[in-house]
């Protein structure tokens, strides 16, 4: 009897004990404040767990006594637009429980497509990617069915782009490749269905405002890019066929090389160098153009301008090898050389 | 004298024994290793697992120290998306599972997550045991080492490399990828351990076609294959065409041209291939980005020559759908008998274990 009571009045002082704590969230981390018992045989997360739902896994994450309180911080940072589920349920207590919601979501301004290269009006039925850039950071996966391209009856093209997320590295640009199978000559896509692009066709890329940015929010408003396919480009990249301009000694005018055919938007940016020489490149209307004006005024004599032949224009052909080398009339044809150079004079 | 021969055999063995034995985690580092995303997955010896770190361009070799033989076992996890988010405290949306791969001894399935739909996304490894339990593969304080790819420079933000396969092949780490820039294969062969400061050497993968065309193309993956006791491996294009590739020619600096034994149809990219025996015979099964699951019968591969004639319609090893596997992401092998496979779409994905057809 004596026994009985004993086992009671611990009952009823853990009880007491339970009302006078609580849980809080407290900078990230949830916390039962007036707890001082010692930890369990089956661990902390045998009597306090955070959740995101019924059914689910606890949180991953660690505990600790933090000033007389019994703290969980979560491995990873709380997420915006979550509820979080703290249960505290020490043995022989009725379990106490506390809903918490994550952050506020970042209310940013809401994103938008800046443009598309190439940003030519006629593309060769040939295209091979289309760089699209955002004005903030965007969301990685699951977007492709915000993207389309449909021809001038309205109707999509049949998967025309490589399912294969390419991104920069903060998510602003993102690189569509057209399926290199309906492009590259021979292959069974291409003898069956042919090209994604038809010459004298118009088409329109249009991407929803459903593709959500890094906040998860949709774009302002969809995008829609019109261009037309012309003929087909096969031919390598031949930097003969280029002008240079001739800037004068003792000025800063810029260097202009005028392609033949317009080149690879992102590819312009990398693959140019004068050793030796600072300044400023820019790429010109419809890729067509490098310009390169230096800090210090042009010095009289030879210069040189070094090309990485990882230039591609916009059917993926490159300085010397096009995008698919015939080798019955090229048996050898396979660049080795990582650069070309050209050479101008200061007049 | 006879006792002194059967202590110099003794001590011969056991040197050789530590030569041979000598674990592929030799040479790692403690410490925290920085992966910046979570890509593929691959398992070498030594329970070492192999991450693709797409945008820190490298891959991280870590020791899991999970070398116990498990029991034989399945897996059936419903809504494997959101268990996982839910452990990281975040929704299933705000989470991207990048790979599956099974530890070949113990059984337990290793996955690459990236926490985070951004730019900003955090690189998660987690385990999911035999039991069920899904943990955290810290990689604060691990064993590691790394292996970095050629980087682009680091003033320019705009250039990356996705990796899109990892294989450990005949003591080599094998990665292929796919630049947001240039149009090229990307395949790189990493001997390991790895050397310090071995960036792998880069090599060119052509293929032909009608054995006319030639294309210099990226391979989205790939898989190790055996013919007649000769190492291969069995490469996907970008392109669709399958090639076989002999490993013995993955050599720095290398252009070769692989030999086309299938073409896979438009508007499709293999994900991933398994390769297995079933009954005596050798099948690959692939899974297609959207020709659903395909399985290929590799009876008499080794004699194939390569496609030289327009096809149109199915060429090469033939192939047949399996219509009930449907929205398969992932397949991995995962025993004898089974594959692993990650299926599903926003709704929600299951990781489970299958029969192999």
């Amino acid at each position: 009897m004596i026994a009985r009571l004993a086992l009671a009045a611990l009952l009823l002082s853990r009880i007491g004990v339970a009302a006078s704590f609580s849980i809080q969230l407290d900078n990230g981390a949830f916390k039962v404040t007036g707890w001082t018992a010692p930890e369990p045989a089956g661990g902390w997360a045998s009597i306090f767990t955070v959740s995101t739902g019924p059914d689910l896994p606890p949180l991953f994450g660690a505990y600790s006594i933090e000033g007389g309180s019994l703290t969980f911080h979560p491995r990873y940072p709380l997420a915006s637009g979550v509820t979080y589920h703290a249960v505290f349920h020490p043995a022989g207590s009725a379990p106490l429980e506390a809903t918490f919601h994550g952050p506020e979501p970042v209310a940013a301004p809401q994103a938008r497509v800046l443009t598309m290269y190439p940003s030519s009006p006629v593309l060769p039925a040939n295209q091979l990617k289309l760089y699209i850039l955002f004005s903030a950071p965007m969301q990685a996966g699951d977007f492709w069915p915000s993207i389309h391209l449909i021809d001038q009856e309205g109707k999509p093209a049949y998967l025309p782009f490589v399912g294969q997320e390419l991104w920069n590295r903060d998510n602003t640009r993102l690189t569509l490749i057209f399926d290199p199978g309906r492009i590259k000559r021979g292959v069974k896509p291409n003898v069956d269905l042919g090209p994604v692009l038809v010459e004298g066709k118009r088409y329109t890329l249009i991407i929803d405002r459903e593709f959500r940015d890094a906040n998860g929010h949709p774009l302002a408003k969809p995008f829609r890019h019109e261009f037309a396919a012309g003929a087909d480009e096969r031919r390598g990249v031949d930097t003969a066929f280029w002008k240079l301009s001739q800037p004068k000694s003792g000025t800063r005018d810029p260097l202009v090389i005028r392609f033949d055919r317009p080149l690879d938007y992102a590819l312009l940016s990398d693959v140019f160098q004068i050793p030796g020489i600072s300044g400023v490149a820019t790429i010109g209307p419809g890729e067509t153009e490098w310009r390169f004006q230096p800090d210090q005024p042009w010095t009289t004599g030879e210069h040189h301008v070094v090309v990485d032949m990882a230039l591609e224009d916009l059917a993926g052909n490159r300085i010397g090898r096009p995008f698919d080398v015939d080798t019955m009339t090229n048996p050898t044809e396979r660049i080795t050389k990582q650069s070309t150079s050209l050479t101008f004079r200061i007049p | 004298m006879k006792r002194s021969r059967l202590l110099m055999l003794t001590l011969f063995v056991s040197v050789s024994a530590l030569v041979v034995a000598a674990p592929a985690t030799t040479g790692m580092t403690m410490g925290k290793v920085d992966v910046k995303s979570a890509g593929p997955l691959a398992f070498g010896p030594d329970g070492v697992l192999f991450i693709g770190d797409s945008l820190g361009a490298k891959v991280v070799a870590i020791d899991t120290g999970d070398t116990k033989a498990g029991a034989p076992a399945s897996v059936n996890v419903q809504g494997i998306d959101s268990k996982i988010a839910a452990a990281l405290g975040t929704a299933a949306d705000q989470i991207s599972i990048r790979d599956v791969a099974t530890n070949p001894v113990s059984k337990n399935v290793y996955i690459s997550v990236n926490r985070g739909r951004g730019a900003d996304a955090m690189a998660v490894i987690l385990k999911l045991d035999t039991a069920g339990k899904l943990s955290e593969v810290g990689l604060d304080n691990v064993k590691y080492s790394v292996a970095e790819l050629p980087n682009p420079p680091a003033q320019n933000n705009q250039k990356t490399n996705t990796i899109t396969e990892v294989r450990y092949v005949d003591g080599k780490v094998l990665v292929a990828g796919l630049s947001n820039e240039e149009f090229s294969s990307n395949m790189k062969v990493i001997p390991f351990p790895f050397a310090a400061a071995d960036r792998g050497a880069l090599i060119e993968m052509y293929h032909g076609s009608h054995a006319r065309y030639e294309t210099n193309s990226p391979i989205r993956t790939f898989v190790p294959y055996t013919i007649d006791n000769k190492q291969f491996i069995l490469a996907a294009y970008t392109c669709t065409p399958l090639v076989k590739i002999p490993v013995s020619d993955l050599k720095s600096g290398a252009k070769i041209q692989g030999t086309t034994i299938a073409e896979m149809g438009a508007g499709n990219q293999p994900l991933d291939m398994v390769a297995y025996k079933k009954n005596g015979h050798e099948y690959i099964l692939m899974a297609n980005s959207s020709h659903g699951v395909t399985k290929l019968d590799m009876a008499n591969v080794g004699t194939y020559q390569a496609i030289t004639q327009p096809v149109s319609d199915v060429a090469g090893v033939p192939f047949s759908t399996i219509s009930e596997l449907k929205d398969v992401k992932h397949l991995q092998a995962y025993d004898e008998k089974q594959a692993l496979i990650l299926s599903g779409n926003s709704g929600g994905m299951d990781l489970r274990t299958i029969a192999l057809p």
